[in-house]
């Protein structure tokens, strides 16, 4: 599996997307302050995705007759590192730009991706992800949200929760069950197989009656994850994304879009740079300890997104790398989260130190959000559960 | 990197792993590492010339291969992966360097490092293959100069370690150094950095089939869920450090760029300590004998950690040179590594 990751170049014509990127963002975002920039992914702003929309840098990688720009997973790595990098505010069409477009288009029949892609692409139709349940979390295949077959469509029934922005998107794609597990073979847990079995994937208008989502506030006084009730929530026939019954797999490969993308290192970015700008602001020179601290991050920094580009070679040749993306994923939140801590210890070294306010505040944002970086998209144990799959051990 | 570059190092990588598989087993090292120069060194440094390989950094017009660093990161990679206790790298890179300023090109092996002068002394500290090198290239002031190791003592760094420090009790002769731009401490540390990230392939590799062999509590121990975990650990840090050094030999010349080789020798010495202790850790006792490969590959990790320059050095390096610019840490990091002159 080592061996899986070969050393790839951005395309020429890929990179010199990044002035015109860098000049919109200039223009589109007033000065916003660090601890606002800080929060990049989980910030919600539709007009600023709208109007990325109208530059077409959404759904670069969907096909140009469904109002895609039928380009590579390079385009956009480079489009996704300079918004992350410049910590806009993606959050509104992050998902549905992400993965439920590559998703619909994948596994969508004609007349769905003729509905959900054009509208993606113009940045009116946002997305959340139904997977979590109030008792299924990293034990995803046990989720209980159940959808029955009626006369016109599907009746759905249950309860989502950590669902990011739920309470401002258009459409939920949920994964439900619709069948029953397969009879247990061995034992009495039942094989894995016949736990994923049963489980189909739907998409949920969230205007329709019987959808209620509540934001949950979070410790930083945020509120993005919500919790989703459906109750007799009824769905058209072609609600169902994909085969009936396959939403595991589906599901799966959906995760290698959400894991792979180089979000999985820029969660600390605006506070790195900040402090870098703020080290060399001071003038008296950066002692031996903080420039080792900013060659270790940017050391690591430089190959793991080397990695990650690896990772994005294997997307734009249609591969689908489960276990590459699990496995630069949880290097990466690593980074992520070391980030706060060893910039907190190099601030507070001298306790008569005068240090900018923002600078703390942007601080304190990110170590208190640093600890989702690893449970979002999979938790660590879960991606070296894949790991250790992927590497024969399981 | 392309499809057909990606082949073409494969072309020469592979058949050199196969010619070591052949002529440096583990029984080979041992000898080695018991007899020092001898019997057994002489034979395998013949087949390593015979094999044409110590050339292919030299240019064409000078009787070489003319390659480029790229083209040879699978050579360096598998030295570590086997443990060659020749200088086999430093020496290609000495051969390349002492053929371009028209100087005599020794046949016996090469050991690169940055000396100082101390009184009437030269010393050269931390010497990666002190023990087998007949010849050191050495770094000194502005320039380099090349040294019999016969007549160098030897401090190693223990009984079977190829690592140590040279020390000539005698003035150095001026007329004999060579002016160069070249920075040895850079090259030095990109080869040391793909011999690590073969190392750690190595002993990851032992690991993990140790994991699936060795049976407690009635089953494989890789199949508990803690052990399933460090090994996935060791994985990530395998192929962090492989990338890494990648990086580091990213280079169109037989030289490197210095802030890939910064980068390499930085991430590459953090994972080397990280993987041995895993490694030793996953297999109990057995590791710590003589007689199981492991100890031949975890020993040379901590010593290619502390050779031209560990993690901290190049860190600094690194930060300095951050702190010196303007650039945000992705453009910085874009700078370093990002594009290719092609």
């Amino acid at each position: 599996m080592l061996d899986a990751f070969q050393r790839e170049l951005i395309p020429v014509t890929d990179d010199a997307l990044r002035p015109a990127v860098r000049e919109f963002l200039r223009e589109a975002l007033p000065k916003v302050s660090a601890e606002q920039r800080a929060r990049s992914w989980g910030g919600f702003d539709a007009e600023f995705s709208r109007a990325l929309a109208q530059r077409g840098w959404l759904g670069l990688t969907l096909p140009r007759a469904y109002g895609g720009a039928g380009q590579t997973a390079f385009t956009r790595f480079v489009v996704v590192e300079e918004l992350l990098n410049a910590g806009a505010p993606v959050a509104a069409h992050w998902i549905a730009d992400r993965q439920s477009g590559p998703l619909i288009l994948k596994y969508g029949t004609e007349a769905q991706r003729q509905f959900y892609l054009p509208k993606i692409c113009r940045g009116e139709a946002f997305f959340c992800i139904g997977m979590s349940e109030p008792n299924s979390g990293s034990d995803l295949a046990s989720v209980k949200t159940r959808a029955t077959k009626t006369a016109s469509g599907w009746r759905l029934n249950g309860q989502k929760i950590w669902t990011t922005h739920a309470h401002r998107s258009h459409y939920m794609i949920a994964l439900v069950r619709t069948g029953h597990p397969s009879a247990p073979k061995v034992g009495a847990g039942g094989s894995s197989e016949s736990r994923h079995d049963g489980l189909s994937q739907l998409i949920i208008d969230l205007s329709l009656p019987g959808v209620t989502a509540r934001p949950i506030r979070d410790l930083t006084g945020d509120a993005h994850f919500c919790e989703v009730f459906f109750q007799d929530v009824d769905l058209a026939e072609d609600a169902l994304i994909g085969a009936e019954g396959s939403g595991w797999q589906q599901v799966t490969a959906e995760l290698a879009f959400e894991r792979s993308g180089p979000e999985r290192l820029y969660s600390s970015i605006v506070l790195l740079n900040e402090w870098l700008a703020w080290l060399r602001l001071r003038g008296d020179g950066a002692d031996a300890k903080s420039l080792a601290l900013a060659g270790r991050v940017l050391a690591r920094h430089a190959v793991l997104r080397e990695l990650s580009i690896s990772v994005t070679g294997k997307l734009a040749r249609g591969e689908s790398p489960v276990v590459e993306a699990a496995l630069v994923k949880d290097l990466g939140t690593e980074l992520e989260q070391f980030v706060p801590i060893a910039i907190a210890d190099a601030l507070a070294s001298q306790p008569d130190a005068t240090l900018p306010t923002q600078l703390l505040r942007t601080l304190t944002y990110v170590t208190q959000v640093a600890p989702s970086f690893s449970l979002r998209g999979g938790t660590r144990e879960v991606l070296r559960g894949m790991i250790a799959r992927g590497l024969g051990l399981r | 990197m392309s499809e057909t570059e990606t082949l073409a190092q494969d072309a020469i990588g592979a058949p050199f792993a196969r010619m070591l598989q052949e002529h440096c087993a583990p029984q080979v090292v041992r000898t080695i590492e018991r007899d020092g120069i001898g019997t057994a060194s002489t034979a395998l440094w013949q087949a390593l010339q015979e094999s044409g390989f110590i050339d292919a950094l030299v240019a064409e017009q000078q009787g070489g291969a003319g390659l480029d660093l790229r083209s040879v990161y699978g050579i360096l990679e598998s030295c570590g992966r086997h443990a060659l206790p020749l200088p086999l790298g430093e020496t290609m890179i000495a051969r390349a360097l002492l053929a371009h300023t028209g100087h005599h090109v020794p046949s016996e092996p090469i050991a690169l490092g940055c000396a100082r002068r101390e009184g009437n002394n030269v010393i050269c500290g931390l010497t990666p293959y002190a023990r087998t090198a007949h010849w050191a290239l050495l770094q000194i002031d502005a320039g380099l100069v090349l040294l019999p190791c016969a007549q160098a003592q030897r401090n190693l760094l223990a009984a079977p370690a190829g690592t140590g420090e040279l020390r000539w009790a005698t003035a150095l002769d001026t007329t004999r150094v060579m002016q160069t731009s070249a920075s040895l401490l850079h090259a030095q540390a990109c080869v040391v950095a793909a011999q690590i990230a073969g190392a750690l392939g190595r002993v990851f590799d032992m690991t993990l089939r140790y994991a699936n062999e060795r049976v407690q509590f009635g089953k494989p121990i890789g199949k508990f869920q803690a052990v399933q975990h460090q090994i996935s650990v060791m994985a990530e840090h395998s192929a962090m450090a492989s990338m890494a050094a990648r990086i580091g030999c990213d280079s169109d010349s037989y030289l490197p760029y210095a802030q890939r080789a910064a980068i390499a020798k930085a991430v590459t010495s953090e994972a080397a300590s990280h993987v041995a202790n895993l490694g030793h850790a996953l297999h109990g006792a057995i590791g710590m004998t003589e007689e199981y490969d492991l100890q031949l590959f975890t020993r040379r990790l901590h010593e290619w950690r502390l050779c031209a320059g560990a993690e901290s050095f190049w860190q600094q390096r690194i930060g300095a040179d951050l702190l010196a610019s303007s650039a945000d840490a992705l453009d910085f990091v874009r700078g370093c590594v990002g594009s290719r002159s092609n």
